[in-house]
């Protein structure tokens, strides 16, 4: 089984510990599974799968392998949770390729570094498996509300029989002027879809927890949010 | 006087909400394997489901790669099923279990091996080889059904029939799924589940054994 792991630490603008909350991950939500699926199955450009993207539009997504001549390695974005912080640009690639055909644009398969990767919200409902989006999502910025998000990063893989896990973090700093309170965490993962006219990539809801009671952070401290995956055998 | 070859037709259907078997706990990420015989006539001489236990270290392994977008010139070395370690890059390929009917090297494998998995395990114990000498089944196509929901789970099916045209019964003892990985330009294989059944599952000749592995999500 895979479980994750997910805690809060919130820190003083020197980066020292105020408050830990760790919890058990409850839920990895049915966009995992679909990414899953998608891989596993080899979905192709022609029969793509659609999945709805954290902004509640239908989106095809596919594990198509092209073919020789389309300029490609087969680079794949699939399930992609690495990301930079704030508004800096990636590229989530589209599995053929976009810079030897202009019909794909580049703008169609990048996407900020805050989508992608760890999210935090406001929200309080109850999770289901057929969650798309966290409920009330706190933007990137540094004005009334908002949080600025660092970049989303991964670290740590260690596998010791009968135990592995991996670490995937996230910083969030409140410039905003007033304190803001974080009641959902969730993971945004890319899928995308493309043959070699025409491609997009989209980032999916997979998995999203309550925290509760919320944390409370404060203008000018720090929010640390990491997932732990881990399996046992 | 030869034997007969029989043909193994995966036979998919949809899961209704209310036939999504729970044997996960919220927060978990695993699968349920459900193990059906059946004979000539389709009738189900024995039927058996379980929680998967064991995805093995490929499968954090890959799930690393592919969510950290490991790049060619960064690639991260993981262990095959020829136990030779393979330098792995992000792919479209990578978790690609969506093998050919008669293929022993990818998708749903079974074998006869008992020995306990640990999380190092990289390759089925004693594999049940493709064709109709005796100790063989005849390994179909994988197929998949598509992924469904309900309140607290979600999941997809991943399928394969063995039948078993060999002359004699056959126990399967032990259940993998081998998957892709990749590097420009070569695809290898990894194994990412590996079950063993405790008692074992016997398949009489001219019977067929249907493997379903239910990947899900537990909320």
């Amino acid at each position: 089984m895979l479980t994750a792991k997910l805690i809060l630490d919130r820190l003083d603008k020197e980066g020292r510990l105020l408050e830990r909350k760790e919890q058990k991950s409850r839920s990895f939500t049915k966009g995992l599974i679909q990414l899953l699926y998608v891989a596993h199955a080899q979905i192709t450009d022609a029969s793509p799968y659609s999945m709805t993207e954290y902004g509640g539009a239908a989106k095809n997504v596919d594990s198509a392998i092209p073919g020789s001549t389309n300029y490609t390695r087969e680079n794949k974005c699939t399930l992609k949770v690495g990301g930079g912080p704030g508004n800096s640009e990636n590229i989530l690639l589209p599995g053929k390729s976009f810079l030897a055909n202009n019909s794909i644009g580049l703008n169609d398969v990048s996407k900020e570094g805050q989508y992608i990767g760890i999210q935090v919200g406001t929200g309080t409902n109850a999770v289901t498996p057929t969650d798309t989006a966290l409920q009330t999502r706190i933007a990137h910025g540094k004005t009334a509300g908002l949080l600025e998000y660092g970049g989303c990063e991964l670290v740590g893989i260690s596998i010791v029989n009968p135990n592995g896990e991996f670490t995937i973090r996230r910083y969030f700093t409140n410039n905003s002027g007033g304190s803001i309170t974080v009641n959902e965490v969730g993971m945004h993962a890319a899928g995308s879809w493309g043959h070699y006219l025409n491609g997009y990539s989209n980032l999916f809801l997979i998995a999203r927890d309550l925290v509760s009671p919320g944390v409370a952070v404060a203008n000018t401290e720090i929010l640390r949010v990491t997932y732990v995956p881990q399996i046992t055998v | 006087m030869p034997k007969a070859e029989i043909k193994a037709k995966p036979d998919l259907k949809l899961i209704r909400e209310e036939e999504i078997p729970h044997l996960l706990v919220p927060g978990e990420v695993g699968a349920v394997l459900e193990l059906i015989v059946k004979d000539k006539n389709g009738k189900v001489t024995n039927h058996k489901v379980m929680r998967s236990r064991s995805f093995v270290r490929q499968f954090l392994e890959l799930l690393w790669v592919q969510m950290y977008q490991i790049p060619e010139s960064a690639a991260y070395s993981i262990k095959d099923t020829s136990n030779v370690a393979q330098n792995i890059c992000e792919s479209a390929y990578n978790f690609n279990c969506h093998a050919a009917a008669g293929d022993a090297t990818l998708g749903i494998i079974v074998g006869t091996g008992t020995t306990a998995p640990t999380i190092d395990a990289y390759v089925i114990e004693t594999l049940i080889a493709h064709g109709v000498a005796g100790g063989q089944l005849q390994y179909s196509e994988v197929t998949f059904g598509d992924p469904a929901s309900d309140a607290a789970t979600s999941q997809f099916t991943i399928t394969r029939d063995f039948a078993n045209g060999s002359g004699g019964a056959i126990t399967v003892n032990e259940i993998a799924l081998y998957v892709k990985g990749y590097k420009y330009p070569t695809p290898y294989y990894f194994m990412i589940i590996r079950d063993v059944i405790a008692g074992g599952i016997n398949v009489p000749n001219g019977q067929t054994l249907t493997v379903n592995y239910r990947e899900q999500a537990g909320v």
